[in-house]
């Protein structure tokens, strides 16, 4: 029997293997992990939904909705009018607290596309005759943004904070570890309310900038959100520490700094990103709670958590008032369902090791 | 006096969870973890946990009280001389009974322990004779020499009793407090004696500093309920650092009112048990009392409707309103309240009277009051509520004026083509109507005058806190008073009042209320007052924004309820109607009120010496 090639190319031209292997282009991770996610369709579902409101609320100046600041003095609040049995006649008028430049562009271009027309109370209105959709509408877009900032605050304390312990090890790993455990245990409620004290310096008159809250309140949901990231991103690390390209990398003299950019972050992402979108949800929890106590976003602006203020407010024995519990609640548990089912969806498309469907 | 008071209860499930963790990663930090007694002690803590609660749900099957009535805050003292608010007003009434009362059909001041008053022709001495019978719960006199302590511990420095500077007008009284005579010159202690003697042991004698038209209102008012001398002495021996709150602890407080204290748990109830040494046991009808602390408005209305409550004095939810005036157990009434906002005149541009006076015309107080609250608030344009107290009848208030705002808005040089304003910061303190008054207020400013307005949401204690130091722009805040006169309300805003909480200050002013203060014409007196009042209303530190009712609701079957403009109740008065008493009464009611379900007893409760009465064929009382 001759001996087999070392090299055994099946009898193939080497250089017809060289070209083939040159015009092959591995498949990207992002891209398998999109393919995978677009496969399952409840995560897909879930993606859309969430591209949908977010978009929905970005734009929301542009919505033929009525402001939902406008109060219409009336004894009660109004219940909600089927859209095809909505007489009211459009009387849309510019009434809005401070936007911004972008958001008053939006209104001017909403004037010319409508003029007037504005749709009535869909889902009826509340005790000072604000228009309850326009309200959901404004308020998802606070509560999303603080989400969104709050979020990010998190994520760059949390995976600075865990990859840095976890690369170095010893002593500094667990000093800064016992930190996390001593914030974790303390109060929430306690924490922000120290916190928005902190902040809250007396003005001397009124031209003088007030202390954004809204600032104040996403630093301060950001500061306590990081800790359950760092824990994650430590133990990543952990594992990701004694692979072979990182003890290369060491070896070869790199620095802690170095190595972190390099091998770390990249490698963590994934983690990061299914943690990040599992965060989410739980910070507009966050807000929604503290706002239901009056701790968090301040009227007149509205969010989901103040709109279920108001709800839990109409339930009571002798009258209630479903419409203002039962809609901001939807929107509120169908935007957190729809953030945990993406991030469930993610974990499964960016997870390698998970086993690859049967395609060629 | 304050109203609303609001707060959290901070420590969830989560916290404790947390602080086990924290406890759970110091035993891990030790290093001793996974020593057995850790794990004993660990295992024990839910096995202690379920123990208590357990012993909480127990406690809490007590038998229902023969009335429970909800307080809407724990009470801060159950001292006299130190509360100051509507929920302790409640409490103490039933505890303590001073020389004089209020009688709950009218608010007059009615004498309790005193059996005889006399007035000298001038004005200026009263003579009391106290009541030979009355005792304290533990079986001592109440005699004339405890009325003359207990003044003189009211007016005392180191008591700081927020009652002290109404009886000033007893002679001595400001120089014992202060230590400076009515100049403002320092005095010796003891120069000038107080003008409080007892000839013998049932008289008392009060010498005043001039006439004081409402010296008996004073004695009415439940700050001047007094103690009893032995037990707070003993106590203060025994506890030197927290005697304060341990001689109000049940089983030790000596009180001599109809009622007396059997339990006490913070945050939850208060049991009160009928005092059988009180001198007119014989006509107080309930054994026992229950006082709740519900803070939230709906909770308790809740628990109302479902009968575990009989009487309910605070905020019903204004979604309510309208339909709840239906029925025969909502019937609001005047009340002598008035809400208001406070501006804090030190921060300009809000120093400028023309500004407050343009916030003043742009709140559409209509609105507020007929759409939203709807429980017969008026529009207020005058601090006296109701513009009238007695015989005194406000100056008239400028009404809304959007134009006039206007104008005044542009001469302070603001407005479209002024200077820039800046924002302004509404502070209240968390509650839902408070939030939706600051919104439709904020509403009006940022539509008629282009204001910026943010609001801002703060808990009792920093709200109360923000006010004082004046850190805030505009605040909401309210006043209720202690007593029906015009002073109680317009001393508030005087230079030195540490009510006053806005920094204005306005020589003139504080001249007219001081000189009013003293002076027996009374015709006269509502002149000056007047007069103050219109400085007041023309420079406008606050913005008064509606007049309040009383908005009790309250079983159907309850008598000796009264309604007055004090709303002071006293549940010595109140007994269970039966069946035929409660036909009777309805019977003469208003015939579009529609009858709810009373919970109470069928068969009514009734008071030893009516019992008596009905039994020998006669009417009931009252």
């Amino acid at each position: 029997m001759a001996e087999q090639s070392r090299w055994d190319l099946g009898g193939r031209d080497v250089d017809a293997l060289y070209l083939e292997a040159q015009r092959f282009r591995g498949e990207p991770l992002s891209a398998r992990a999109w393919s995978k996610l677009r496969k399952n369709r409840a995560a897909w579902f879930a993606w859309v939904f969430l591209c949908t409101i977010g978009i929905a609320s970005l734009l929301a100046p542009l919505l033929p909705i009525p402001s939902p600041k406008t109060m219409h003095p009336v004894t009660r609040p109004a219940p909600p009018v089927w859209p095809w049995l909505d007489k009211t006649k459009g009387e849309f008028r510019v009434d809005y607290w401070n936007l911004n430049a972008f958001d008053a562009r939006l209104v001017e271009l909403r004037k010319s596309m409508y003029g007037k027309f504005q749709t009535g109370p869909w889902l009826g209105t509340d005790a000072q005759g604000r228009d309850l959709l326009a309200r959901i509408v404004w308020g998802s877009r606070k509560s999303i943004v603080t989400a969104l900032a709050a979020t990010a605050i998190s994520l760059g304390i949390g995976v600075a904070w865990g990859a840095w312990a976890a690369l170095k090890g010893g002593r500094t790993d667990r000093w800064m570890m016992r930190i996390v455990d001593v914030l974790y245990s303390l109060p929430f409620v306690f924490l922000v309310i120290t916190a928005l004290a902190l902040f809250d310096a007396p003005r001397a008159n009124l031209g003088e900038a007030l202390v954004n809250r809204d600032v104040v309140f996403f630093v301060v949901l950001g500061a306590v959100f990081w800790l359950t990231m760092a824990r994650v991103i430590r133990g990543q690390v952990l594992a990701l520490k004694s692979s072979e390209f990182v003890l290369a990398s060491r070896a070869m003299g790199a620095s802690t700094g170095w190595i972190l950019r390099h091998h770390v972050l990249p490698n963590v992402f994934s983690v990061a990103v299914v943690y990040l979108t599992l965060t989410l949800p739980s910070v507009m929890l966050a807000e929604a709670f503290l706002s239901f106590l009056g701790l968090g976003v301040q009227a007149p602006a509205v969010s989901f958590g103040l709109l279920v203020a108001d709800g839990v407010d109409a339930i009571n024995a002798l009258r209630v008032h479903w419409w203002l519990f039962t809609f901001p609640a939807v929107a509120m548990a169908t935007v957190l369902l729809a953030l945990f089912v993406l991030g469930d969806g993610l974990r499964d498309a960016l997870d390698v090791r998970a086993k690859e469907p049967t395609t060629p | 006096m304050r109203t609303e008071r609001q707060g959290l209860n901070s420590l969830s499930q989560a916290d404790l969870c947390r602080f086990t963790t924290l406890i759970a990663s110091l035993a891990m930090a030790s290093g001793r973890w996974a020593s057995p007694l850790w794990v004993a002690a660990f295992s024990l803590v839910p096995i202690a946990l379920v123990g208590w609660a357990w012993s909480v749900a127990l406690s809490r099957s007590a038998p229902r009280a023969d009335f429970v009535f909800n307080s809407g805050a724990e009470v801060s003292s159950l001292d006299p001389a130190v509360a100051n608010g509507i929920p302790e007003g409640r409490v103490i009434r039933a505890l303590y009974e001073g020389l004089y009362t209020r009688d709950p059909m009218n608010g007059a001041a009615v004498p309790a322990l005193a059996a005889n008053t006399q007035r000298s022709n001038d004005g200026l001495t009263y003579t009391f004779k106290v009541r030979k019978e009355a005792l304290w719960s533990n079986g001592d006199h109440v005699t004339a020499e405890d009325f003359r302590w207990n003044f003189e511990r009211l007016l005392a420095p180191e008591t700081a009793s927020p009652f002290a500077s109404e009886l000033w007008c007893i002679r001595g009284g400001r120089e014992l407090t202060t230590g400076r005579d009515a100049q403002g010159e320092p005095v010796a202690a003891g120069a000038v004696p107080l003008g409080v003697t007892t000839p013998d042991a049932e008289t008392l004698v009060v010498e005043l500093v001039a006439p004081t038209p409402h010296f008996l209102e004073l004695l009415a008012s439940y700050q001047t309920s007094p103690v009893h001398r032995a037990s707070l002495e003993n106590a203060r021996r025994r506890w030197p650092d927290d005697w304060s709150t341990r001689w109000t602890k049940p089983g030790y407080l000596v009180c001599n009112g109809p009622f007396v204290l059997t339990s006490r748990r913070l945050d939850d109830r208060m049991r009160l048990s009928k005092n059988e040494r009180y001198w007119d046991a014989d006509r107080v009808a309930l054994r026992t009392i229950d006082v709740v602390v519900i803070e939230d408005a709906t909770t308790a209305f809740n628990l109302y409707r479902a009968g575990e409550i009989d009487w309910l004095d605070g905020t019903i939810p204004p979604s309510l309103v309208d339909q709840l005036l239906a029925g025969d157990d909502f019937d609001p009434q005047p009340y002598l309240g008035t809400y208001f906002y406070r501006v804090n005149t030190t921060k300009p541009p809000l120093d400028d009277p023309r500004v407050r006076r343009a916030l003043y015309a742009a709140i559409n107080r209509v609105a507020i009051c007929d759409k939203f609250l709807k429980a017969g608030q008026k529009p207020a344009y005058t601090l006296v509520p109701w513009g009238r107290i007695g015989t005194y009848n406000s100056p008239p208030g400028k009404k809304e004026d959007l134009d006039g705002a206007r104008r005044e808005f542009e001469a302070a040089g603001f407005g479209p083509n002024g200077k820039p304003f800046g924002t302004l910061q509404i502070l209240y303190s968390s509650s839902d109507q408070n939030r939706a008054i600051a919104e439709m207020v904020a509403d009006g400013w940022h539509e008629y005058l282009g204001l910026d307005v943010a609001l801002e949401n703060q808990e009792w204690k920093s709200y109360i806190d923000r006010q004082a130091n004046l850190q805030y722009d505009v605040s909401r805040s309210s006043w209720i008073c202690d007593y029906p006169d015009v002073t109680n309300f317009l001393a508030v805003f005087t230079s030195d009042s540490e009510n006053n909480r806005t920094g204005w200050k306005n020589p003139e002013y504080d001249a007219l209320v001081e000189q009013a203060r003293h002076l027996g014409d009374l015709g006269q007196r509502d002149q000056l007052l007047r007069q103050a009042e219109a400085i007041l209303l023309d420079q406008l530190p606050i913005l008064p924004i509606y007049s309040y009712v009383s908005q009790n609701m309250v079983d159907p079957r309850l008598a000796g309820f009264g309604s007055n403009a004090l709303n002071d109740q006293n549940p010595k008065f109140w007994y269970w109607m039966d069946d035929a008493d409660l036909e009777r009464s309805r019977r003469k009611m208003n015939a579009r009120e529609r009858k709810v379900l009373s919970h109470g007893p069928k068969e009514g409760l009734y008071s030893p010496r009516a019992q008596i009465e009905r039994k020998a064929g006669g009417r009931t009382r009252r």
